[in-house]
């Protein structure tokens, strides 16, 4: 920067204002895709935090280039002010603790808010049903102060539960293809059966995808990390309120119990465990960190890590598929953060990489996902799959998944992350060669039993030539081609 | 009786089906290795090994199948007093498996032909007691007299009115034929047409009391069985061929077989044939010849040195020196030869030869 220019300031929304890319909207099609995204993902996680099975409407609306996208769900509802920080600021919300919400940085609807004010200049609006109180609330967000600007608000009483959200785009298009909103609904239901979801098109059709399943998905929240995988600092971060170093790895950490804090002290006796949290150093956080590695725990418990329902999806996808097959759960750390990696494979007709975060389809950006990476880093061939023929679903499930940048359209390089979504995929190759190997063979039985059966055929008259009788020769060479060709 | 043992197999067959198992049926299998040559009797005893052909075993399936169309068109052939050649039979087989399977039940002759000598070791029998005739090649004069019943009536065959072209060996000569009258010495088989007919236009058989045969080349079943005929019914029998190996394995099929023989073509051998010539020493004993050799080709001199691992040659002193000297001199002779030096001097040489017999 050149001297003596003041530096500026910008507000967070002027910033996201002027790089309104990183928050994925780039691209007509894509901004819609995103727009949508944003808004149902917060209803649903609305829902799964208070356990709700969820019910969302999305409606889009088109006027000349003008689209009018509107959400609305059967959540909790919203009060007043919450409607008005949670839209009408960027990165405030409501995600305390490690909850493993789609949203995380509270970007997400504020993000559309602002997008939408960017395209058109209109307010958004708002409708909250809940306690039996109806508030209906326009706003626009005050780029350079980062403030909601309530341009009117409503109160009255009427019964009901949830939320609307309405905002009109423009510099957007609706595509019925793999990166439109619809097939973004049709992937987010197939990861997630247990809600139900309505979709009008700006041609006015309407799918509708029921409910699949009825387990309600609850979210929990989850303070611990996990010992094998945290960083120095951020063992500093969690017990810098802590009465002392010992009572907070207790607190804190996942799978450590006094056994093993004894087992730590003794490794490390010239540490004073007893001091202040706040008192301990850099160089021990360090020391700490290296003899929990050696120490070795137990993997994270999978205590508030929802994934799919691996059984209904398996469920969902062999309606269309010969062989259906998922691999075990992983579960693990990066950086104490644990994570679950699930992975469902379809031998279908088509070639299709479906991945997931939190149960959230990952549309865009396949190229940069680490996902993808890996799935092409793997020879299929010798797992006798082609991968014209492969569908696959991965869903990675975390309090904080990686994602490469804003866009969260893809899974950054993370090498525990990396090493079980690989674990997951040569466990479902395994099992469809396994399933290949078991059919051929099937395949090769049941032709030697139909060339058999024809000579059978051929052998009976021979023999009732002979013996100029009527006997049914055939039928007991059937029976013992049953029986002996396995 | 034939018959009878078919419908044996038959019934297990059946058997074998109601009970559920698997069908099978039993062959012995053929070879080389499986043939013995037993020094006490001098004979070819076959010790092969029972195998079994079965059902369910794909690439038997098909085999099984003709096996068993095989033995239902012999009993078709026995039950309406037919006859029929391997080459008919093998027509008559050849029909379409239906439109299931892409595929004739015999593709070549040589398919049901195995077949067929499988079913006489599985029955015990030659194949003319299965109503198949096979290719006849013989022809035959001289002081014999046979009944042949045929076509419902009895032909009487005199063996010195038969003229220049001499009286044709059938194929079967047991089923319905009866030698009546032999009024002659020994019997000489001659190999070549040409030669016999030389003795038969010299009336041979009259002058030498002898019955004069020819298998024109490679002796066909029925000739074979003929000569076993005359020999059982104490006849000596002398083989006259060239001298060369196809002609020394003339005589050697006469009088032991072939060598893929089994057990059962016992009953097509002369096994006290004689062989009068022509040896490789007969050049050095007729000096006049050695200016009418032949060089001997590599397919002879293999032939040759097949037939000295022969174990019947193996034990004969002679026959391994003449075979060795062939092998050596690297030259043949043919019988026409002996007519260079004179018209006469064939049945010279074969009247001096058959002499040193008696």
């Amino acid at each position: 920067m050149p001297q003596g220019d003041a530096i500026q300031e910008i507000s967070v929304a002027e910033f996201f204002q002027k790089n309104r890319q990183m928050l994925g909207y780039q691209g007509r099609v894509r901004s819609l895709t995103t727009a949508v995204h944003e808004l149902v993902s917060n209803s649903l996680d609305a829902c799964e935090v208070q356990g709700i099975l969820p019910e969302i409407e999305v409606k889009i609306k088109k006027n000349d280039d003008e689209y009018i996208l509107s959400v609305k769900d059967n959540g909790p509802g919203m009060e007043k002010e919450e409607i008005k920080k949670a839209f009408g600021k960027l990165l405030t919300g409501t995600k305390f603790g490690m909850r493993q919400e789609r949203g995380q940085q509270g970007i997400g609807a504020s993000g559309v808010i602002l997008f939408s004010m960017l395209t058109t200049g209109k307010p958004a609006k708002i409708i909250s049903w809940k306690d039996g109180k109806r508030i209906e609330i326009h706003l626009k967000i005050d780029v350079k102060k980062n403030e909601p600007i309530v341009i009117s608000e409503r109160e009255e009483k009427e019964d009901g539960r949830g939320l609307l959200i309405e905002v009109a785009l423009k510099e957007v298009l609706y595509e019925q293809g793999k990166f439109g909103p619809l097939e973004y609904i049709r992937r987010l239901h197939l990861a997630n059966p247990h809600a139900k979801f309505t979709f009008l098109s700006p041609f006015n059709e309407l799918f509708v995808m029921e409910r699949k399943s009825e387990k309600p998905v609850v979210l929990h929240s989850r303070e611990k990390y996990h010992p094998s995988s945290i960083v120095p600092y951020q063992l500093l971060e969690i017990l810098r309120e802590e009465r002392s170093v010992q009572s907070g790895l207790l607190k804190k950490l996942e799978r450590f119990h006094f056994q093993r804090l004894l087992e730590l002290k003794a490794r490390l006796p010239h540490i004073d465990f007893g001091k202040a949290g706040s008192a301990l150093t850099y160089d021990e956080a360090e020391q700490i960190i290296a003899e929990l590695q050696k120490m070795g725990f137990s993997s994270p418990s999978e205590k508030g890590l929802v994934g799919i329902d691996e059984k209904t999806v398996a469920m969902l996808l062999s309606q269309n598929s010969e062989f259906v097959c998922f691999a075990r759960k992983r579960i693990s750390s990066y950086s104490g953060v644990p994570f679950m990696v699930q992975v469902v494979a379809s031998l279908s007709q088509e070639g299709k990489l479906l991945r997931y975060a939190n149960r959230v389809p990952l549309i865009f950006d396949q190229n940069a996902c680490l996902i993808t990476a890996v799935f092409n880093s793997i020879n299929w061939k010798y797992y006798k799959v082609e991968k014209e023929k492969l569908t696959m679903l991965v869903n990675v499930s975390s309090f904080y998944v990686p994602y490469q940048s804003a866009g969260k359209q893809a899974i950054a390089e993370i090498p525990e992350l990396e090493r079980e979504i690989k674990n997951a995929m040569l466990e479902v190759g395994r099992k469809i060669r396994e399933w290949k190997e078991k059919n051929v063979r099937k395949e090769i039985v049941e032709k030697k039993k139909e060339f058999l059966r024809k000579y059978a055929k051929l052998v009976a008259e021979e023999l009732r030539r002979i013996t100029n009788s009527n006997e049914r020769y055939e039928d007991f060479l059937y029976e013992i081609i049953e029986r002996r060709i396995k | 009786m034939i018959e009878a043992k078919i419908m044996d197999i038959i019934r297990k067959l059946e058997e074998m089906i109601r009970n559920g198992e698997e069908p099978y049926f039993e062959i012995f299998t053929r070879g080389r290795d499986e043939i013995i040559y037993d020094a006490n009797t001098d004979s070819i005893v076959y010790r092969g090994k029972k195998i079994k052909r079965r059902f369910l075993s794909t690439f038997q399936t098909k085999k099984f199948l003709q096996t068993l169309a095989i033995l239902r068109k012999i009993l078709e052939l026995k039950r309406q007093q037919v006859k029929t050649s391997i080459r008919g039979l093998f027509y008559q087989l050849k029909y379409d498996l239906g439109e299931e399977i892409d595929e004739v039940l015999f593709e070549e002759q040589e398919e049901s032909n195995e077949l067929i000598e499988e079913i006489e070791m599985m029955l015990n029998t030659l194949r003319e007691d299965l109503n198949l005739t096979s290719d006849r090649r013989g022809i035959l004069a001289g002081p014999i007299i046979i009944e042949d019943y045929f076509g419902g009536e009895k032909i009487v065959v005199d063996g010195t009115k038969q003229g220049r072209s001499g009286w044709a060996i059938p194929s079967d000569v047991d089923n319905g034929m009866e030698i009546k009258e032999i009024d002659a010495d020994y019997v000489l088989v001659v190999e070549k047409d040409a030669i016999w007919q030389r003795l038969n236009e010299e009336k041979f058989w009259e002058k030498n009391k002898a019955i004069i045969i020819t298998p024109k080349g490679q002796p066909s079943r029925g000739t074979r069985r003929l000569i076993r005929k005359l020999e059982e019914l104490g006849l000596p029998i002398f083989v006259f061929t060239d001298a060369d190996p196809w002609g020394w394995y003339i005589y050697w099929v006469i009088k032991k077989g072939s060598i893929n023989l089994s057990f059962i073509e016992e009953r097509l051998t002369a096994k006290k044939a004689n062989f009068i010539g022509m040896y490789p020493s007969d050049i050095e004993r007729y000096p006049f010849l050695k200016k009418l050799t032949i060089t001997a080709r590599d397919e002879d001199i293999k032939k040759a040195r097949e037939m000295l691992s022969y174990p019947w040659i193996k034990r004969d002193k002679r026959w391994q020196a003449e075979l060795e000297k062939f092998i050596e001199i690297r030259k043949k002779v043919e019988q026409d030869a002996l007519q260079a030096i004179s018209f006469s001097f064939l049945s010279q040489y074969v009247k001096e030869k058959v002499g040193e017999f008696f």
